[in-house]
């Protein structure tokens, strides 16, 4: 089979992120374990309303929108989840719910090699 | 006439925030098929980044929809820039482990280096720039890691020596365009990209800092970029080369000299030209007005022709590529290489050898015999004048037309055309240019400073048919320029931009029959002679046939006669169902136009120019032709428009013709199309209209025979 030049549109089927927090409960959030930093290495570019990222590994972009994009603007130094959960829930209320719903993408983006932990 | 077009706001979008430009944005959201057109060629341009921009700024008017739409068409271009900028970090690291020097070039250098945001710059491919003493090892290297070079090379040693450089397609699908010089042929092999390599602007991409050219080196690189592309070229790289010009404080002293050692001032001329007409900028600097100043050498003149001309290709740059040598050694060396290539090479790009030096000798001729014109002062560059240069001097602006041109355009049509100042002129340009069923004509104006008109262009939508394909084309039809701003190169402009504007629309080829006094100046902007087309005529019985001799050399009247015969076309189409019965009876061939009911009313419904229809049968279904009568020198010659006859009888279509000189009261008829359906018609040879042809989207010119027309479709226009 011949190569073929990717298009944009063939190649890639990015993933988005949603940061939809919706609770609030301050009370309720638990000490974080790490807190988290963008690796340098990652690739970013940014448009308004979106961010699109891409680890050092390699594979799919990652796309953040909406509050995800209020949190990687804040990761530019290192930040707790409890924190972020915070940011995230002046946009979108119960902090709890936002909470939970942060620590994944967290974690994803951990492993994406698009943020890493700092202590 | 269009106010402004899809063409109009995807060059207002990709001028975005040029400091001095007011972009040309809708007022409203549009319509979705405009939206859809815009959206198209934003995305084929690469500026979605503006776009997503100037719809969050509010001055690119959007629906929710559009919107999301434009976010997801940038979110798609974002993450192929972050796929390539990875596999740039990767290569560099490899080159830069075997201690090859490399300088990015284009997309992520001057994404990161000279754009307020890198998201603004999309691109497809990554560039880098490699030292010609590292050239070979970069190449093997990279081939080692899995990449393909999409052409072999020539000859062992000439991609280090003259080439422009490899295509190196990835395991992953990724290009990376590895660079020896900038350009292939007479201008790259003239510049020195050791001069490159003393400096850089270094940027930080992903933890690591890498190398791009200096902003001046830069800077000519996106002229190149921008000048010597085909005509299909993006406007990222005008964008590039304007947003360099105005906003990265360029060393106007270091770009002049870098064009003299390069002879390469005429490519920096026709980008900024080619910018400043795209994004009508009217700023200036230094370098601008160095460039606006720059006399040409015949050097810089005669290999821009090998680039930009008519008949320009890459095996014509590469044939030119012989001037830009200095030593014979070198030349022989090249030409060697070229001429004798290794069979692998013949066997990609000529398929025998026999066949690759034919076409080099007749290239080869086609060369000097330009070169000798050009010394002997024959300026033949009308197609490849910096667009600059004749903006500069003249003040002219090219823009499109507005409904508020109308009274000025008609008025330059009766000075030019000799057009009558009446009413029925008026009527007959809008039912030419605004009531067609294939759209309204987009149409370009020149003006001076004070806005008044120089001139005008427009190209008639046409559709044709092939079996079941559609082709979407257009005709060059109305063009003036003021008698006093003759001879600078308006009607060219204009036609230029006319054209750029269809290519954005996907406008498969512009077709017309120019006249003699026109012909050649389509010639020398790219159109090709398709042949002339067959005219015929019969004598009526019972007019003076002697008459049609002496008429051959006279022009026709453009309004018709009155003629009691037949009944008026439009009453004849008036009834939908049998004219739909007899286009559904119709056996077309070749390539023909569209033929609707919408068609025939809208080609033959225009009151002033009378054409009736004699019908086989009660109504039109049976078979009918349509004519018309008018004076030409001394004669009434009847127009037979079209005869449309239900499966191609050719018994009727002669039957219909004879019909209609017994009841035209004409002296003798004249009709268009192929011998099959002569009717008792004589061929007048040398008398048909030259069609002509020009390619847009389609490349293959269908030949004579392939085409399918009749009077009514090319008479008038």
């Amino acid at each position: 089979m011949p190569h073929r030049k990717r298009s944009a549109q063939g190649l890639l089927s990015p993933t988005p992120v949603k940061q939809d927090a919706r609770a609030s409960g301050v009370d309720e959030v638990q000490p974080a374990e790490h807190r988290w930093q963008r690796d340098e290495r990652t690739l970013a570019r940014s448009a308004p309303g979106l961010v699109v990222l891409l680890g050092e590994a390699g594979g799919d972009p990652i796309v953040l929108r909406g509050t995800g994009v209020a949190v990687w603007e804040a990761l530019d130094r290192p930040q707790g989840t409890d924190e972020l959960a915070r940011l995230a829930a002046k946009f979108n209320g119960d902090l709890g719910a936002v909470r939970s719903d942060i620590e994944p993408v967290i974690a994803r983006l951990g492993a994406a090699g698009v943020l890493r932990a700092t202590s | 006439m269009i106010v402004a077009s899809a063409t109009d706001f995807v060059r207002g979008v990709a001028g975005y925030g040029l400091p001095g430009v007011t972009p040309a944005l809708p007022r409203a959201a549009l319509d979705d098929c405009a939206w859809e057109t815009v959206l198209a060629n934003v995305v084929r341009h690469r500026v979605t980044g503006h776009l997503v921009r100037a719809i969050h700024d509010g001055t690119f008017p959007a629906t929710e929809d559009q919107q999301a739409a434009a976010v997801d068409a940038h979110e798609r271009a974002l993450a192929l820039a972050l796929m390539l900028e990875r596999l740039l970090l990767t290569t560099v690291a490899q080159l830069h482990a075997v201690k090859v020097t490399a300088r990015v070039l284009r997309g992520p250098a001057v994404a990161h280096a000279v754009y307020p945001e890198p998201g603004l710059r999309s691109f497809g491919d990554i560039d880098l720039l490699v030292a010609p003493r590292d050239y070979d090892t970069a190449v093997t290297l990279l081939c080692s890691q899995g990449a393909r070079r999409r052409y072999p090379e020539p000859r062992h040693g000439f991609d280090r020596r003259f080439g422009k450089g490899v295509c190196l397609e990835t395991p992953s699908g990724l290009e990376i365009d590895l660079h020896r010089t900038f350009v292939a042929g007479p201008f790259g092999l003239a510049v020195n990209t050791d001069m490159l390599f003393g400096s850089s602007t270094k940027f930080s991409l992903g933890g690591q800092v890498l190398d791009g050219l200096d902003p001046e080196g830069r800077f000519l690189d996106a002229c190149f970029h921008a000048a010597l592309g085909d005509e299909h070229r993006r406007l990222v790289p005008l964008r590039d080369v304007a947003q360099m010009t105005i906003c990265a404080g360029l060393d106007a002293a270091r770009v002049r000299e870098l064009c003299r050692v390069w002879r390469c001032g005429i490519v920096v001329q026709r980008a900024i030209g080619l910018a400043w007409d795209a994004f009508a900028l009217d700023t200036t600097n230094e370098v601008v007005r160095w460039a606006r100043e720059h006399e040409c050498s015949a050097f810089e003149r005669q290999a821009l022709q090998a680039y930009v001309g008519s008949d320009s290709s890459y095996a014509r740059q590469t044939v030119a590529g012989l001037w830009a040598l200095h030593s014979v050694r070198a030349k022989v060396a090249y030409a060697a290489a070229l001429l004798v290539p290794t069979r692998p090479y013949v066997r990609t790009r000529d398929g025998g050898y026999g066949r690759r030096a034919g076409r080099a000798v007749r290239l080869f001729l086609d060369d000097r015999a330009r070169g000798r014109q050009q010394a002997s002062g024959a300026a033949r560059y009308g197609s490849l004048r910096p667009r600059m240069t004749t903006a500069v001097e003249d003040d002219v602006t090219i823009r499109p037309a507005t409904a508020s041109d109308r009274p000025s355009v008609l008025g330059l049509l009766e000075a030019s055309l000799g057009w009558g100042s009446d009413e029925c002129y008026a009527e007959f340009f809008a039912w030419k240019h605004e009531q067609s069923p294939f759209g309204p004509s987009p149409a370009w104006v020149a003006v001076d400073r004070d806005g008044g008109l120089l001139g005008f262009r427009t190209f008639l939508r046409w559709e044709f048919a092939r079996g079941r394909d559609v082709v979407r084309a257009a005709r060059a039809v109305d063009t003036a320029t003021r008698p006093d701003a003759q001879r600078r190169g308006i009607f060219s402009r204009l036609t230029r931009t006319a054209i750029e504007s269809l290519l954005d629309e996907n406008i498969a080829f512009v077709f017309n029959t120019p006249n003699q006094q026109s012909i050649a100046g389509y010639i020398r902007m790219g159109w090709q002679r398709v042949g002339r087309l067959p005219v015929s005529a019969r004598a009526s019985p019972d007019g003076h046939w002697t008459r049609l001799v002496g008429a051959r050399r006279r022009p026709a009247n453009r309004w018709s006669l009155p003629s009691a015969g037949g009944v008026p076309a439009s009453d004849a189409l008036a009834a939908r169902a049998p004219v739909e019965r007899l286009l559904t009876g119709l056996r077309t061939k070749g390539l023909h136009t569209r033929l609707s009911v919408e068609y025939l009313r809208w080609r033959y419904g225009f009151p002033a120019l009378g054409y009736r229809i004699v019908s086989a049968g009660p109504t039109v279904e049976d078979g009918a032709a349509v004519f018309r009568l008018r004076r030409r020198g001394r004669a009434v010659e009847a127009v037979i428009a079209d005869v449309l006859v239900p499966g191609d009888e050719r018994k009727l279509r002669g039957e219909l013709c004879r019909r209609v000189l017994t009841v035209a009261g004409a002296d003798y008829a004249i009709r268009v199309g192929r011998p099959r359906s002569a009717g008792g018609f004589l061929p007048l040879p040398g008398q048909g209209p030259i069609l002509t042809w020009r390619a847009l989207v389609d490349t293959t010119m269908p030949t004579l025979r392939e085409w399918d027309l009749s009077l009514g479709d090319v008479e008038l226009f």
